[in-house]
Parts: C-alpha cells; sequence; structure tokens
C-alpha cells in the first residue's frame, strides 16, 4: 500500500531535447525543460509524468491512467519518475503494470503468514522401538534403532555390550 | 479513520490485518459499547469531547497499539487455538462419542480419503477435514507433518499465493468464531453484574451465534485448505527431492520406500540400517539421479 513509485524506477532511460540518433532504451524527450514525451527506437509514446514520492495505490486508482498502460497496442511506454521537474528515474510499462498489482494490492494473493509452512497435525513417530536379545545375557531389550558395528550397552543387564547373532 | 486503518495495515501486513486486526477491533467495539452502557454514554461523551486534541490522539494510538498487540498475540496463539477447534485436547469420553457420531461408513465407502482412518478420527467435523488432508502424504510413504515444512518452500509462488489464500479463511474464520465464544462468556459474565438482564441473553446468544457461524464457516474454508493440502502432495512432492538434489523414485513402491527412509532421517538422524541407499543420492557427484 505505501510502496512509492520511486522504487520501481530504474536507469535505463535518457534525457534528450533532440534525438539525434535513435536508442533501444527510452528517452525521454524534454521541452523546455519539460517532459513532452517518450522516445524508444524509432516509436513515440505518451509520457506519463509521476512525481517520486507518488503512492503505487493512488496511481492505481486513476482508472484512466490504468486503461490507458493496457491498451493495445502500447501507447505508454512507461512512467517518467520526477522530483519536481527533474527528471529521476524510468519505470517501464510492464514493471509498471506488475508494481501495481502487487505493491497496491491489486493481486488476490496473500502474504504467507506464521503458520503456513507448518500443519496442525502432530508428525508420526519414527518406527516403534527394535527389539533384540542379547547373545550374552539372553535379555529381550528395547532399543530405538540398531546400526551394526556400532557399540550399544545391553540394556537387559547393564554393564556389557550388546552382542548380537546377525 | 481511513489513517488508523493505514497506520494498522502498515503495521500487521495486509493478512494480518484482515485475518486478526479487523476482528480485534470489532470485538473490542462490542466491549467497548458494554463498558459504555454500564458507566453512561452521556458522561463518556462529555469525559471525550472535554479532552484536547493531544490527548485524544494519544487515546487514539493507544488503541491502535493495543489492538495491534492483541492481534500479533492472537496470530501467535492461533495454531493452538486451530488444533483446540480440530479438537485434540478434548476429554476423552466425550471425544470418543463424538468421533463415533462422525464416522460416517457410507461416506467412507464412496469417499475414502474424505475422512482420516479410525484410529486417527477427530471429534469435530472442522478437524477431521484436516486431518484426512494431512493423511493423503501417506500413500506415498510420507509424513505430511515432518515433510511440509520442507516441502513448502519448494512450492511454487503460485501455488503459495493459493494456499496463503486459503489458510487465511480458515484463520479468519477460527478466529471470528473464538472471539465470538469469548464475547458470550466474557461478555455475558459483564452484562450479568452490571446490565440488565435482557443485556446478558442479548451478549451470550450474539456470540454464541457468532461463535457457531464462524465454525461453519471454518468448515467450508478447511475444504479448500485441505485440498490444497492434498494437491501439494500429490502434485508437487517430487520438488522437495529436485531441491534436496535425490533421486526421483520409478516406482510408487521405490517412491514409499525412499519416502520412509528419509522420515527415519529426518526424525531419527539415520535412515534404517543398510538402507541408506534408498535414500536416492546421486551416484555421480552432484548429478541428481544419475
Amino acid at each position: 500500500m505505501r510502496v512509492r513509485i520511486e522504487e520501481l524506477a530504474d536507469g535505463t532511460m535518457h534525457t534528450a531535447e533532440i534525438i539525434e540518433k535513435p536508442a533501444a532504451e527510452p528517452t525521454v524527450v524534454l521541452m523546455d525543460g519539460v517532459v513532452a514525451k517518450v522516445v524508444v527506437g524509432d516509436e513515440e509514446y505518451v509520457a506519463v509524468v509521476l512525481q517520486r514520492r507518488t503512492r503505487l495505490v493512488d496511481v492505481a486508482a486513476n482508472i484512466g491512467l490504468f486503461r490507458m498502460l493496457l491498451v493495445r497496442p502500447p501507447v505508454v511506454a512507461g512512467a517518467v519518475v520526477v522530483d519536481g521537474t527533474r527528471v529521476t528515474g524510468f519505470v517501464p510499462r510492464d514493471r509498471l503494470i506488475e508494481g501495481l498489482v502487487v505493491g497496491a494490492g491489486l493481486r488476490t494473493g496473500e502474504s504467507a503468514g506464521l503458520s503456513d509452512p507448518l500443519l496442525y497435525g502432530d508428525p508420526v513417530p519414527v518406527c516403534g522401538a527394535v527389539r533384540i536379545r542379547c547373545r550374552t545375557c539372553g535379555v529381550i531389550g528395547a532399543y530405538d534403532f540398531y546400526l551394526p558395528g556400532e557399540l550399544v550397552q545391553c540394556t537387559g543387564t547393564p554393564g556389557h555390550q550388546l552382542d548380537v547373532e546377525l | 479513520m481511513t489513517g488508523l486503518f493505514d497506520s494498522a495495515n502498515g503495521v500487521l501486513g495486509r493478512r494480518l490485518f484482515t485475518t486478526t486486526w479487523v476482528p480485534v477491533v470489532g470485538f473490542g467495539a462490542l466491549v467497548g459499547v458494554l463498558v459504555l452502557s454500564a458507566t453512561g454514554w452521556a458522561g463518556a461523551q462529555r469525559a471525550w469531547t472535554g479532552l484536547s486534541g493531544d490527548l485524544r490522539a494519544l487515546a487514539i494510538t493507544l488503541f491502535i497499539v493495543a489492538t495491534v498487540v492483541l492481534a500479533q498475540l492472537l496470530d501467535i496463539a492461533r495454531p493452538g487455538l486451530i488444533r483446540l477447534y480440530e479438537g485434540y485436547g478434548v476429554a476423552q469420553p466425550f471425544a470418543e462419542w463424538r468421533k463415533k457420531r462422525l464416522d460416517d461408513k457410507s461416506l467412507r465407502d464412496l469417499r475414502p480419503w474424505a475422512l482420516p482412518t479410525k484410529d486417527a478420527m477427530m471429534p469435530t467435523r472442522f478437524g477431521n477435514i484436516i486431518r484426512a488432508a494431512e493423511q493423503q502424504a501417506r500413500r506415498y510413504g510420507m509424513d505430511a507433518a515432518t515433510a511440509w515444512p520442507r516441502l513448502y518452500v519448494t512450492l511454487p509462488e503460485a501455488f503459495t499465493n493459493h494456499f496463503s489464500t486459503a489458510a487465511s479463511a480458515v484463520d479468519l474464520t477460527v478466529t471470528i468464531s473464538f472471539l465470538g465464544v469469548m464475547f458470550a462468556v466474557g461478555g455475558g459474565v459483564f452484562a450479568l453484574a452490571l446490565l440488565p438482564w435482557y443485556a446478558f441473553v442479548g451478549c451470550v446468544a450474539g456470540g454464541a451465534l457468532v461463535g457457531w457461524l464462524g465454525y461453519c464457516a471454518a468448515v467450508r474454508a478447511a475444504f479448500g485448505y485441505g485440498e490444497l493440502v492434498r494437491a501439494a502432495f500429490d502434485v508437487h512432492r517430487w520438488l522437495l527431492l529436485d531441491a534436496m538434489g535425490l533421486a526421483r523414485p520409478t516406482s510408487i513402491g521405490a517412491e514409499r520406500e525412499q519416502w520412509r527412509q528419509l522420515h527415519q532421517l529426518w526424525q531419527r538422524g539415520v535412515p534404517d540400517a543398510e538402507q541408506d541407499h534408498l535414500l536416492g543420492f546421486p551416484k555421480d557427484k552432484g548429478v541428481p539421479g544419475k
């Protein structure tokens, strides 16, 4: 809700009074220091000028602008971000639409909650205890697990190693 | 008023704002109405108009802070609350009676996955829907509660967005139901002590009605939530194997064994003796599945 347009702006643009040769990056054309249009390659686009502190939610509320952004073929290349009259950045059209949908809270998806990565049920305990007869004392003991070769104390008569016939 | 909502939304985030803060504010407003009914509206109005602008702003700030803190505490307590609504911790004789009542043989014959297994039945309908969904993972040899935190981080964003929406609905409905019950109890006691008899009846009946409607809505919401839990295991479980760099199984039998050994590893720290080859570690260094 509080995302501002300047947070979406990047530096891939130029400003110029006169375009000498077409550039792949957007060129913001100024007339007497005021933004007049945006040129990308050979195409000219309407200049949408937004003050850098403008909130995305306010941009999204501008139905006319929103419609203009969605027109095909595109008439807007993006938004020119200004601080007063000084151009500070440019937000490409696709990035602006995505930003409006996400940043203005228009997307239906919710943010993850505290308990989303957990289910409410209890984990199933590991397999039941292994019951093993000790060859030395003959007592059948219960063990969480038994790894062959590992030294384990016999639970039947404490003080000696479990001896298992495998 | 818009500023108040924006402040709370900014602090809490949209989900906590809608699922918890708004119901808490509604609950607080109703409690406020009860208290003012007991102390007198005219006196309260005089006291409020007598406050300076600074003190009013301070009062509003304190109200926001109190409700935000309450909302966050409720958010932390909610998993326990949801487990309570599922029927965990319900006294045994009553729980057994409810489990028998809810066990529907015809439903079990028609759609066996719609109910948990007999030994895992819960004493509430809400609990059975969620428990049955959590048992879906068993068919692959997985334990849902153990695997879910690991699987969740590998799920596609589109899926977690849907899941979050479904989980929000469960959160919201359980919160509303719980606050309704709290109002019936707390408001009822307050009204009994300080207000006329009809206020007591209104508090108890109104709170109980909200509690019941909230519970019914929670049951509906649990269906969507449960289906997404099932879908995550049915559709996306191999994303977890991919994320761990383990080989995908080539048959359902091999898959069950692989998940069983992974479960042993996660829970106990080691797979079964001489069964570690079933984990699916890559045969060629760093190349999953080879």
